[in-house]
């Protein structure tokens, strides 16, 4: 079967692997997809760090010029104070309150007047009166004649408070003099409050040792504090303007954007300003999840209308196409099996017929090899006659016509057989059906038996109310002539040979019954074979052989059947049946 | 007197043969047979000097088939296959037959014996 197993193939499990690949194909559309989403929550998540980083980069240039223009208006007022006789002259006292005036006016956090030795001559924080600030830089680089020196942010050490230093020169009476001042950062409050970053946002300045100078909001827990171990604040001095996500000073993970505020004399200060990432990126986070729940929705009604569609569009015809196919297979499979049993039919016939042949050249040489020993009988005592006619004595003579006479009935009878047999094995030998008088076909033939004088006794054993028989009352006569010929010639002289007729089962009995010899059981077997001659003292009883065989078939021919039971010493009885005719029938 | 013994299961065959070799008043019938079995029995019994074996005799064994056991239980025994089928072949391949004569040449039965018995026609 070139196709076994096929239609299975294709069923269920075919048409769900079909409908599995269909699935897998939308799969694979809507990959793409997910990737653009990701792309575009990368593009959202970069845009936002780029806001801020961008509303830090504002920030500081608004820092830098607001720092520009404050720095300048302290150095005016610095050269101004630098002018007035109280402060040049260092009067004491006068120049205090004209500091602390002028400081708490200008927003310093710090104004001081120190010597060429560092030490304070004048201060506007009175208590603080014995610091020195001769270790300052700016102080140092304002004494080495540097003029007007921008110290940079930092913490003020005398004050604590977060600075920008400035130094300005002035002339004193006495030698030169710097005038020190720490402008305050509250200006940077304002400016950041304007920037107006979301709630939980911080904005931290810190210098380049990790001090922080400056934090909104909150800022009292970490001014003047130093953090320079902290990752915001190394990442920041390292690369010194960027955006990042890093833990703050806090613990809080925010979104930091910084860069570097002006930078003097190597001593710069870092903006940042830290977003919290939540609100950060809340919004790349709200357009992430509807874009992913977008999309799993999408792939969703995308692989159920894969499903649906695959199973309308796709599988159903398969399905249908598999069932046509497996129609087709099966129509196959039974032509198949039709012409394996025409085959088969064939062959058998092909068999029958060759077998048939055997059994008809067997047939053909039984028959040849019984016409020849008749003929050659016939022709020997013929030629005796002829040759020896006068030799022979009368008796002799006689045996040889005896003789002749009785192997050329014998040769007729065979001859007369075997057109019978032909015409029965062909199919054209005709039997008349019709119901006839059996008692009388009895009757008549053990009559003609009678007249022969074999010298046995006849009898014959009917009922009185014996129906009719149905079949063909010449072949009745011709069997019941075979087999009492049979019982004549196995009987001895003197014997009774009786024919009894009875009914059974719907059916008429014919039995013949002799007291010869009987029949060993070997011959049994091929008793109503053809040429299948009795043998009597082993001698062949004369006969052709052929009688019983058609007897049987015109026995069977009529819808009867035959039968011998047999006894050695005791005697034979063949019996056949034929069927009762049925009322009505004519 | 020679001793004949015919092997013929056809009475009227066998009565043939005894009529045309009772021409030689030299040959005397022995015994019959129709069967394998009754050959062999009635060649050791009566030790025939000729024996005419049909070749399709009672039972299953044919005549060919039984020449040399016949040959065998009477030595000095002549054996002439005697047959309707032309059999000469298969007689020249097997030594215990003496000669063989087919039925429709029946004229040749008597001088075949009396050759294979030295005797001389009368």
């Amino acid at each position: 079967m070139v196709c076994g197993g096929f239609a299975a193939d294709m069923s269920e499990f075919g048409t769900r692997k079909l409908l599995a690949r269909v699935l897998v194909v939308v799969l694979l559309a809507v990959v793409p997809a997910l990737g653009a989403l990701v792309y575009a929550g990368m593009e959202h998540h970069r845009s936002t760090s780029e806001a801020v980083r961008s509303e830090t980069s504002r920030l500081a240039r608004l820092i830098a010029q607001e720092e520009s223009r404050l720095i300048e208006h302290a150095r005016q007022l610095m050269s101004a104070l630098g002018r007035i006789p109280e402060v040049r002259d260092r009067v004491r006292q006068e120049c205090d309150v004209l500091l602390q005036e002028v400081a708490r006016g200008q927003g310093f956090a710090h104004l001081a007047v120190v010597d060429g030795q560092g030490a304070v001559v004048c201060n506007a924080s009175p208590d603080l009166l014995a610091y020195d600030l001769a270790e300052h830089p700016e102080i140092e680089a304002v004494l080495r004649g540097h003029g007007f020196v921008r110290g940079g942010y930092g913490v003020d050490p005398a004050t604590g408070a977060s600075v920008f230093r400035l130094a300005s020169p002035l002339e004193g009476l006495d030698g030169p003099l710097v005038l020190y001042a720490g402008l305050d950062l509250r200006w940077l409050a304002s400016l950041v409050h304007q920037a107006q970053f979301p709630t939980g946002s911080t904005v931290t300045v810190f210098d380049e040792n990790g001090h922080v100078l400056f934090r909104r909001p909150d800022p009292t827990p970490w001014v003047g504090r130093e953090f320079s171990d902290t990752s915001l604040i190394a990442t920041v001095r390292e690369r010194r303007a960027g955006t990042q996500e890093l833990e703050g000073l806090d613990g809080v993970d925010r979104l930091y954007a910084f860069t570097t505020l002006s930078q003097v004399r190597g001593e710069g200060a870092y903006l940042t300003v830290g977003i919290p990432s939540g609100v950060a990126f809340a919004d790349a986070r709200r357009a992430r999840t509807v874009s992913l729940t977008g999309f799993g929705v999408g792939v969703f009604l995308a692989l159920l209308g894969a499903f649906f569609f695959g199973r309308t569009v796709l599988v159903r015809p398969v399905q249908r196409s598999t069932e046509t196919l497996r129609e087709a297979h099966t129509a196959l499979q039974e032509s198949e099996q039709r012409y394996a049993d025409a085959y088969r039919a064939e062959q058998r016939t092909t068999e029958r017929l060759r077998e048939l042949d055997a059994v008809k050249n067997e047939f053909m040489a039984m028959v040849v090899h019984d016409l020849r020993s008749p003929l050659a009988v016939i022709g020997g005592y013929a030629q005796t006659l002829t040759r020896r006619w006068d030799a022979l004595e009368a008796h002799q003579r006689t045996q040889c016509l005896d003789a002749i006479s009785r192997t050329t009935d014998r040769l007729n009878a065979m001859v007369e057989q075997v057109i019978q047999i032909a015409r029965i094995e062909s199919g054209e030998f005709s039997y008349e059906q019709a119901p006839f008088d059996l008692a009388e076909v009895i009757s008549g033939t053990v009559g003609d038996f009678e007249e022969l004088q074999t010298g046995h006794r006849l009898r014959t054993q009917i009922p009185d109310d014996l129906p009719k028989a149905f079949g063909d009352r010449e072949r009745n006569w011709q069997v019941l002539s075979n087999l009492l010929s049979n019982a004549v010639k196995f009987s001895p002289t003197g014997e009774t040979i009786e024919v009894v007729v009875y009914p059974v089962a719907g059916r008429l009995a014919v039995a013949v019954r002799d007291r010869g010899p009987g029949i060993p059981r070997g011959e049994l077997p091929k008793l109503f074979r053809r040429f299948s001659r009795l043998k009597q003292d082993g001698e062949i009883v004369q006969g052709t052989g052929l009688g019983l065989y058609i007897c049987k078939k015109m026995v069977e021919a009529q819808g009867g059947t035959i039968d011998v039971e047999t006894e050695v010493g005791v005697g034979t009885t063949f019996t056949y049946t034929i069927p009762v005719a049925q009322e009505g029938s004519s | 007197m020679k001793v004949l013994v015919v092997v013929e299961d056809d009475p009227d065959m066998r009565l043939l043969v005894q009529m045309t070799l009772g021409e030689e008043p030299a040959l005397g019938m022995g015994g019959k047979a129709t069967s394998a079995a009754q050959a062999v029995k009635e060649a050791s019994r009566l030790q025939p000097d000729l024996v005419i074996l049909d070749n399709f005799i009672e039972g299953d064994v044919t005549g060919l088939e039984v020449a040399p056991e016949i040959k065998a239980a009477a030595p000095h025994g002549k054996i002439i296959l005697f047959s309707s089928y032309e059999l000469a072949d298969q007689v020249r391949s097997e030594p215990a037959v003496d000669a063989f004569v087919r039925k429709n040449q029946l004229p040749e039965l008597l001088p075949t014996a009396r050759r294979l018995l030295g005797l001389k026609e009368a």
